[in-house]
């Protein structure tokens, strides 16, 4: 049986530097726009290709480069977004990067 | 609606005598003119920014990539130049352009497919960047065919290939 313990002496704990500003990465987002040039059909399958979506969701998200002039195909981590951006412009689509 | 690309498991067969892929032997010169103008608009469309708001981050991002691009290009640029020279062997003949094949066609494993996609689409970005098309109405039947700017009826050409090219790679498999 262990001995019972009295009130816990009061510590001095280290506070936070509330002036460091701390930026908490999330990602960035690989965002595709619209183009009168590329093909649908072209698209779908270049998503298909690179991100192994299937032939439903790579629909879906060249609609919404279509119909609202841009799309999110992917959210990673800065050097594995910037390598399917690479991808996308090797492909000629248009595509850019911005924090997610 | 694939002519003259024929779906296989591993990729396409390629008719490399015919007629609509004359419209590929425009290509390799139409790509080596990119540039060579002053303010040619095909180079910015074709080398796109990642970072169209953080000037640093773009040139980082440029060095880092742009060679890299370049080369694949270059490679792709050589599976056309194949397909070109099995045309040509064809065309001179008449014969099998390899053993394995029926005469005049070509096999294209699905990656190598690939590459010719991506020399089609480099082709018809350059012409449309030229022609300063902005929106999809360069897409309506001409009213005048015969009228036609040249570069705009390669690019009619050019896409209908394309459409051609990916129809026989996302046929379905049985």
């Amino acid at each position: 049986m262990k001995p019972a313990t009295g009130p816990t002496a009061p510590t001095v704990i280290d506070r936070p530097d509330t002036d460091d500003i701390v930026v908490v990465d999330h990602g960035w987002n690989v965002v595709v726009w619209n183009d009168p040039v590329n093909l649908m059909s072209y698209v779908v399958l270049v998503f298909r290709r690179l991100f192994g979506y299937s032939e439903e969701k790579a629909t879906k998200l060249m609609l919404e480069v279509h119909h609202q002039g841009r799309s999110i195909v992917n959210t990673a981590p800065r050097e594995r977004a910037e390598m399917d951006c690479y991808a996308l412009h090797r492909y000629g689509l248009w595509a850019t990067l911005e924090r997610a | 609606m694939s002519f003259p690309f024929d779906p296989r498991p591993d990729g396409v067969e390629v008719q490399v005598g015919a007629d609509p892929l004359l419209a590929l032997e425009l290509i390799p010169d139409l790509l080596d003119s990119v540039g060579a103008a002053e303010g040619d608009p095909a180079v910015r469309r074709l080398t796109p920014s990642a970072y169209p708001d953080d000037q640093e981050a773009q040139e980082e991002y440029g060095r880092m990539i742009n060679p890299e691009l370049e080369r694949e290009r270059k490679a792709d640029r050589r599976i056309l130049n194949d397909l070109l020279a099995a045309r040509e062997r064809v065309a001179v003949s008449g014969k099998k352009s390899q053993k394995t094949e029926s005469p005049g066609t070509k096999a294209l494993s699905a990656e190598d497919a690939d590459g010719l996609l991506r020399v089609m689409n480099e082709s018809r970005l350059t012409l449309a960047a030229r022609l300063g098309i902005e929106d999809e109405s360069w897409e309506k039947p001409p009213e005048s065919p015969d009228q036609e700017a040249p570069h705009l009826m390669l690019l009619r050409y050019l896409t209908y290939l394309q459409e051609a090219l990916i129809d026989a790679l996302t046929v379905p498999s049985d």
